[in-house]
């Protein structure tokens, strides 16, 4: 500034003197003064300029007449070119001439005139609103300025603005950091209302590859993108729910078993089974889990299911092989890429979340007899009918005691001793600030979850620094995690133990102390004896995990032009575990060990993981004329190891004493084991994005990926996708008429891989121990025979997808249509003896998947000044899963795996060409026959036949829904969300365990469910769907009477949410934002099928309440 | 611009080679918790470990360690009286080929036999191909004793698992393997299969002969399969193929090297902490197994468990089997090879006496007999141009035991009875008996139950299900 003044030659003391008359408020205002010396004085003024700017006239006015000119460089800058035409005129009539067009008026004070805004012009105040197209949300801090002046002021908290506009402002300019800058035309209104779009480069308008970043709307490949508020909306704790809540492709495999167990890993697929099933329990992982990717790192699948949801700023599905065909080798099964939030600039944000949770176990699928019935049903069944008059002696004794404690009111339901009302809390706090070049961010989250089983919890508690930093061309960002997870399970053990326990025994003694045996008679020499589960559970037992992680994310980015950077990137993952088990020794299961240094153990298991990761990449974006071309080549290298040790030791007399220390020995014959395996890949990655004129749009991708788990001669696959699409609304002949807002059609090709065998499968190996020394030497024995020519399985992936938004934006709607083969499907063989092995890894084998999936939203209701929504939306997604192409090798293990199954009980994987890998095989019943009360069975060519025969199965149902989805209704008002999801599975079938192990094939002596209490067949001509039920009873063998239709429909999240942003007392308590949300998951339930869900651990359903505050 | 971007190109171009170049060695990954072949095979003590690893599964309980000497196939041979259902060696004994305990041991010693065989495989491929990094003696020795490994084990389940040779020389024996890889091996008929032991027997002598530690002196070969040990294969296998001239000329070659002498009357009678139960400086080949205790202390050859599951026959048995009547009572094998545990006798060969703290350089137990050089006598015995110098060398194994000489006018068909009864005391629960009785078709075994009568095809060991299923060119 004082350079400024320095050209017109004022010294330095009078540019105090006028920076002191200043008003210091208006900053803007004042940005250089002007001062003009004068010469001579009141001469007449001649001058022909045209289109000159003001301050060159005044130059010329002042050389002529010796007049200072004194004003704001500002008010010169905005001036309006100036054309002028005088000859001999006065200097006030030049000024009169000029100044008015201009808004200025003058002062002519000494010989110096002083111009300035002319205030008598007519000033208009106007006010307004600006909000969130999107939900009509109000949105603080936009700059809103009169467009071609520097005059702007910024919206408040509430989205509102209030300025006073000079005369002739043609336009209003709203500007707001990551959404579209809109210009609105100042008319008559003093009031405004306006709604911003997010720019292109948000979320929802990118495809947020992990490597990349592409325009959706040129993207040819299909994907979904989430935003991590929008999952939050939909479960609180659960991501994989919320997500397979909006995209039904991406389905999260009940678990009948494990039910609602916090502890385990959930069992999730993208697009159907891929991999043939890991029969051998060999294989390490999941064969058909997608690849993880956080903040562009591969992880596991366990650090996402630990991840606090607040952190997650958006999830992204690729589906198909231009999405894909990046990752290569590990794309096959579809890839998740989460990224985490980014500290924004501004002022110090804090934004605390606390998410409260309460789950009850589901125990409704449960419907077991009570004492009275059950007494009645084992009278029935002639649990106490014995041969010779002294056995009858005893049961009738028995009976008695049963009887006795029936009748003096024990009616013990079991199912609710294991289980408990969880209460969960998740705080999570959240800071952020910076300007433009330094920004940080710091996170600190805590996790209390507690299970539906008594003792079972889980706690996770993660800490984050994020850095990033820009210096000329330069960007660095670093973010640094920290967590630690506590997880322990239940004492109580298996929940189905309870299930069958009867509801006439009770658990605790008179002094209410737990009693060892629930039952314990000595009926003339006989015991009739029952252990009491609750016992064990009474003792001091451990049975706990715990790991800590540190991860560090480092990423460079130069950018010379704003079309071409470079990025570098370094990840470094350590994580260290350990799981702990101790049972005391008085525990049940060492009831038969009289040996004191032999009961009690501990098993102590420690984990290590240590990995990195680097991807480089340069970017080149050009654009000329109507063509874009985006390109990326990349180079990544990484490498993930990993070690255990594990151990048990014996004898822990007092089992207050639980440290592995107090141990008397190792366990008998036992010595510590362990492993290790590391990993490595490298892979080369080109991909090329290219649009002409925003109509034609091309993708290709090119990965050459290099593994170690591969055999010698196969280390190094190259994976590709060829990716077209066309926006047919960008069509001149479309542009007209607001009835297509999009149509988009994209289709692709490609292949992908995928990776999930053990570190050394495909080497020979050779294995050191005590037992392969020979006489004081070591020997090394084969362990496994490798495959030199072991290599990825690939997976060709077609799909055509189509986008289309109607009326306004309020249709929405999309296709995908897939197909996916994989060839060289990898699995295990079984060998001949004779080739020293018994199995073998190898590439086998054809699966195909071919599927569909669509999504439509239809906005019943929309008004964003009042920030009214009402939205109805489905979606859907079916897929079949087909055995293309089988080897002899695989089908004879077929029958080998039928061998073993002689007396089959319950369903198993077969391999038949033309079926699906989910196919249920059982031999065809047609029922009970009344007249003898045996099951009919069908022979595999239709013959009838009492005689079960294993040869005899045929495919009869498959467990994979044919139709499974989502729709749901989503309402906002003001500040008011209410959102409604239910999933829908239709078309499936599933093998009924419960009417076998609780109704058909029941031991009467246990308790059976209400099913079985008019106990099947009876007599003859008595038509019923069991065969009799009774004491001595063979097991149901596989049979298609117990196939059953699996239709169901879940309300799986319904949420009710408030966001405060309208209330007045927010400001007053300090406040920056709140919202509040209501959800509750899976609490209404109804299926074609009764059967028992989580017989191992309840499923839970869970009511939870969120708060978002932001300070 | 221009100029900074080839610039950029030429860097990232670099940075590619460069990075490619050192992919494959990136990508080479060796695990830690077990060794791969590659990197074992890089010394010479990685050999000597592979070759290790082999005995060291020889001596598992699954071969010789167990179900090849003193269990299941002593068993078979009628060595121990066991009775009642659920008994071990039931099945066995009865030789109900068909039982899940036969059909269980077969398989469980036919896959051992064929990884170990993997293991000897795995040797001799890489003594080809990693030439360079073996010495010339090492290189002998190292492919020597992998190729006889290979022939011993393929010859012990052609014995098993083959036809009678006698009855069955072209027909299907079993698969011959010299490679390591998933294809499945057709089988070749019991001639090829001798043909393809002796080629690998030959080639073996060939390569140890002069070069084997055994010629200056290292009794410790004796628990390889060392030259002499070769020899005495050979020996067995040219018997068992009927060429006694061969045979008789290979035995004499083990028996005149003088390296294993008999055992005195001192070292089998001394107490019982020192006494050799074994006759270990007689072993041309034996297998040691360290932990034999854990499974023969408490499970064989003790008064535990019922009268019926004991492994042992009762004393009127042993009296015949070592004709007591007629001499056989100085018989070592008789009066210091029987014992009583409790009061009962039992067949105390695989006793662990030893003291706790021997030096396993000098335990005389632990051990498990593989080619005794009494069999050595006995195959000339068999093969001599004459009858009379059979008898001879009849006796020099008897005059040995403690036993009087036989005439020396006896017939061709007593000696030959001489020589049965012989392999039937030398070889309790050895093994060796059963091969014996198969190879020359006995119809009853001694102490066989009366309601059995073996033949040619009840002397076959069934082929596991699963070679039957995953090898279709059985």
């Amino acid at each position: 500034m004082y350079q400024n003044l320095r050209k017109f030659g004022i010294p330095k003391r009078l540019y105090l003197k006028i920076l002191l008359t200043m008003r210091l408020t208006i900053i803007l205002l004042v940005a250089c003064l002007m001062q003009v010396s004068a010469s001579t004085l009141a001469q007449k003024i001649t001058l022909s300029k045209s289109n000159v700017p003001l301050k060159s006239v005044f130059w010329d006015l002042k050389s002529q007449c010796g007049f200072n000119f004194f004003c704001t460089e500002d008010l010169l800058e905005s001036a309006k070119p100036v054309t002028i035409h005088v000859n001999n005129m006065e200097l006030e009539e030049v000024l009169k001439m000029i100044l008015p067009e201009q808004r200025l008026s003058y002062r002519l004070r000494d010989k110096t005139v002083i111009v300035t805004e002319d205030r008598t012009v007519k000033q208009k105040t106007i006010t307004g609103f600006v909000g969130d197209r999107k939900d009509g949300k109000p949105l603080p801090m936009v700059t809103v300025a009169i467009k071609g002046t520097k005059q702007a002021v910024e919206t408040d908290r509430n989205g509102k603005f209030m300025m006073s506009i000079p005369e002739g402002a043609k336009a209003l300019e709203f500007r707001f950091l990551g959404y579209k800058t809109i210009e609105i035309p100042i008319n008559a209104n003093t009031n405004y209302t306006v709604y911003m779009d997010e720019v292109e480069t948000n979320l929802e308008e990118t495809v947020i590859t992990g490597i990349v970043e592409r325009k959706a709307g040129n993207f040819t490949g299909a994907t979904k993108m989430m935003t991590g508020a929008q999952l939050k909306q939909i479960s609180s704790n659960n991501v994989f729910a919320a997500i397979s809540a909006m995209d039904p492709s991406f389905r999260v495999i009940a678990n009948n078993t494990l039910g609602g167990n916090i502890n385990q890993l959930p069992d999730i697929q993208m697009r159907g089974t891929n991999s043939f099933p890991n029969i051998t329990g060999e294989l390490s992982t999941n064969p058909n889990l997608p690849l993880i990717i956080l903040d562009g790192f591969e992880v596991n699948l366990q650090r996402i299911v630990d991840l606090d949801m607040n952190l997650i700023a958006s999830v992204t599905l690729l589906k198909d092989a231009s999405a894909t065909a990046i990752y290569g080798s590990r794309g096959a099964n579809g890839v998740m890429v989460v990224t985490t939030i980014v500290p924004k600039a501004g002022k110090l944000q804090v934004t605390f979340n606390d998410d409260f949770r309460f789950t009850t176990p589901d125990l409704s699928v449960y419907n077991l007899l009570n004492s009275v019935e059950k007494l009645d049903f084992e009278q029935r069944t002639a649990v106490y009918t014995g041969g010779s008059g002294q056995q009858q002696f005893k049961y009738d004794a028995l009976y008695n005691e049963r009887y006795k404690a029936m009748k003096s009111g024990v009616n013990t339901d079991w199912l609710k001793i294991p289980v408990q009302n969880g209460y969960s809390n998740r705080s999570s706090l959240y800071l952020s600030g910076g300007d433009e070049s330094i920004r940080y961010g710091l996170q600190f989250s805590g996790d209390l979850q507690s299970g539906v089983m008594k003792g079972q919890n889980r706690k996770n508690y993660s800490g984050q620094f994020d850095l990033s930093y820009n210096i000329k061309k330069f960007q660095f960002r670093n973010s640094m995690r920290i967590f630690q997870n506590y997880a322990n399970e239940s004492p109580y053990g298996d929940f189905s133990k309870y299930v069958g326990l009867n509801p006439y025994w009770y658990p605790f003694d008179e002094n209410g102390g737990t009693k060892k045996l629930l039952e314990n008679f000595v009926v003339d020499n006989t015991r009739f004896q029952q252990l009491n589960p609750l016992y064990d559970a009474s003792l001091n037992s451990i049975n706990k995990t715990q790991y800590f992680g540190i991860s560090n994310n480092l990423q460079i980015r130069y950018m010379p032009k704003r079309s071409f950077y470079i990025e570098t990137s370094l990840s470094l993952n350590k994580q260290n575990g350990s799981s702990d088990q101790f049972y005391s020794a008085e525990d049940s299961r060492f009831l038969n060990i009289t040996d004191l240094s032999q009961r009690g153990r501990y098993t102590a298991r420690n984990e290590n993981t240590l990995g990195y990761e680097t991807l480089t990449t340069a970017n080149l974006n050009l654009e000329f004329g109507p063509h874009q071309i985006f390109s990326t080549v990349g180079l990544n290298a990484s490498s993930s190891s990993s070690n255990f040790y594990s151990l048990v030791a014996e004898g822990f007399p007092y089992d207050r004493l639980d440290n592995l220390l107090f141990a008397a020995q190792y366990q008998n014959n036992s010595k510590p084991t362990g492993d290790e395996s590391t990993v490595r890949r490298i892979g080369l990655v080109y991909t090329g994005n290219y649009t002409y004129d925003n109509r034609f749009l091309a993708d290709v991708s090119l990965r050459r990926d290099g593994s170690s788990q591969y055999g010698s001669d196969k280390k190094f696959g190259t994976f590709w996708s060829a990716g077209l699409g066309w926006n047919i609304h960008n069509e001149s002949f479309f542009k007209q008429g607001n009835f297509v807002n999009r149509l988009k059609l994209r289709g692709g090709f490609g292949s992908t891989g995928s990776l999930n065998i053990p570190a050394y499968n495909a080497q020979s190996r050779y294995n050191f121990g005590v037992g392969t020394t020979y006489f004081g030497s070591l020997g090394a024995t084969l362990l496994g025979l490798g495959n030199d020519m072991l290599s990825w399985q690939n997976v060709y992936k077609t799909n055509i997808g189509m986008d289309i938004v109607l009326l306004k934006q309020r249709i929405d709607l999309t296709f995908d249509f897939y197909r996916e083969n994989t060839r060289n499907a990898l699995t295990q063989i079984s060998l001949a003896p004779s080739s020293g092995f018994s199995s073998f890894s190898e590439n086998l084998g054809q699966i195909q998947n071919t599927g569909f999936e669509f999504s439509a939203r239809y906005k019943i209701m929309q008004n964003a000044a009042q920030g009214l929504l009402w939205s109805v939306n489905v979606n859907g997604f079916t897929n079949k899963n087909i055995l293309k192409e089988l080897s002899n090798k695989l089908k004879a293990s077929n029958d080998k795996l039928d061998a073993a199954n002689s007396t089959q009980l319950k369903p198993n994987v077969l391999f038949t060409e033309g079926e699906s890998l989910q196919t249920i095989y059982v031999v065809r019943s047609l029922g009970v026959d009344p007249a003898t009360g045996a099951e009919v069975f069908l022979t595999k060519d239709g013959q009838k036949t009492f005689e079960w025969n294993v040869a005899d199965k045929v495919p009869y149902g498959i467990s994979q829904p044919k139709w499974n989805g989502n729709f749901g209704s989503n309402f906002m008002y003001k500040g008011l969300e209410v959102n409604l999801i239910f999933n829908y599975q239709y078309g499936g079938q599933l093998y009924n365990q419960t009417l076998i192990d609780r109704v058909e094939s029941v031991d009467p002596r246990l308790n059976v469910d209400r099913r079985a209490y008019d106990l099947g067949w009876a007599k003859p001509g008595d038509v019923t769907q069991f065969t009799r039920i009774g004491l001595s009873k063979a097991d149901t063998k596989l049979t298609s009477r117990f196939v059953q239709d699996d239709n169901n429909l879940t309300l799986s999240s319904a949420s009710l949410g408030y966001n405060f942003y309208r209330a007045a007392f927010l400001k007053k308590i300090g406040l920056r934002s709140l919202l509040v949300t209501a959800i509750t998951n899976d609490v209404f339930r109804s299926s074609s099928i009764a059967i028992e869900r989580g017989t191992s651990n309840p499923f839970a359903r869970t009511y939870s309440l969120s708060l978002r505050a932001g300070f | 611009m221009k100029i900074m971007k080839n610039k950029i190109l030429l860097i990232i171009c670099l940075f590619s080679v460069f990075a490619l170049s050192g992919c494959k060695k990136y990508l080479e990954v060796y695990p830690k918790s077990s060794v791969a072949e590659d990197e074992l095979f890089e010394t010479e003590t990685g050999f000597q470990q592979a070759i290790t690893g082999v005995y060291s599964q020889m001596a598992s309980r699954n071969l010789y360690g167990d179900n090849l000497t003193m269990g299941f196939i002593s068993a078979l041979a009628q060595n121990y009286a066991v009775s009642g259902s659920g008994v071990r060696f039931v099945d066995s004994r009865a030789v109900n080929l068909g039982s899940a305990e036969v059909q269980n041991f077969s398989s469980a010693i036919w896959s051992t036999a064929y990884s170990a065989i993997a293991g000897a495989n795995k040797v001799i491929s890489n003594c080809d191909k990693r030439r360079n990094l073996l010495s010339d003696q090492k290189y002998a020795m190292f492919l020597g004793e992998a190729l006889a490994l290979r022939a011993y084990l393929h010859f012990d389940l052609l014995r098993l698992f083959g036809p009678v040779y006698a009855y069955g020389a072209s027909l299907k024996a079993i698969p011959y393997k010299t490679t390591v890889d998933q294809n499945p091996v057709p089988p070749s008929t019991t001639a090829e299969v001798i043909q393809f032991i002796l080629k690998d027997l030959k080639e073996a002598e060939a390569l140890m002969n002069t070069k084997d530690p055994i010629f200056s002196g290292a009794l410790s070969r004796q628990i390889n399969l060392n030259y002499y040990a070769v020899k005495a294969l050979q020996a067995r296998v040219l018997l068992y193929s009927g060429n006694n001239i061969d045979a008789y000329a290979a035995a004499k070659i083990v028996i005149d090297s003088g390296r294993f002498p008999f055992i005195s009357s001192f070292q089998v009678s001394t107490g019982a902490g020192q006494k050799d139960r074994l006759y270990l400086r007689e072993q041309v080949f034996c297998i040691r197994v360290r932990d034999i205790k854990t499974w023969v202390d408490p499970g064989y050859y003790r008064s535990n468990g019922g009268t019926t599951s004991r492994l042992t026959r009762s004393g009127t048995d042993f009296n015949n089997l070592f004709q007591t009547a007629s001499g056989g009572t100085t018989d070592f094998r008789y009066a210091y090879g029987i014992e009583a545990d409790n009061g009962i006798a039992f067949p105390s060969k695989y006793w662990q006496t030893y003291q706790f703290n021997t030096l396993d350089s000098n335990r005389l137990d632990q051990y498990v007999p593989g080619i005794r050089v009494s069999e050595m006598y006995y195959i000339m015995a068999e093969t001599a141009p004459t009858v009379e110098e059979g008898i001879t060398l009849l006796n020099t194994v008897r005059g040995n035991r403690g036993l009087g000489n036989l005439s020396l006018t006896i017939d061709r068909i007593t000696l030959q009875n001489e020589i049965l009864r012989e392999h039937q005391k030398e070889f309790y629960a050895e093994g060796q008996l059963w091969y014996y009785y198969k190879r020359k078709v006995i119809a009853k075994p001694q102490f066989i139950s009366n309601s059995i009568t073996m033949d040619a095809e009840r002397y076959r060991l069934p082929i596991p299900q699963a070679e039957l299923e995953f090898n279709p060119t059985y």
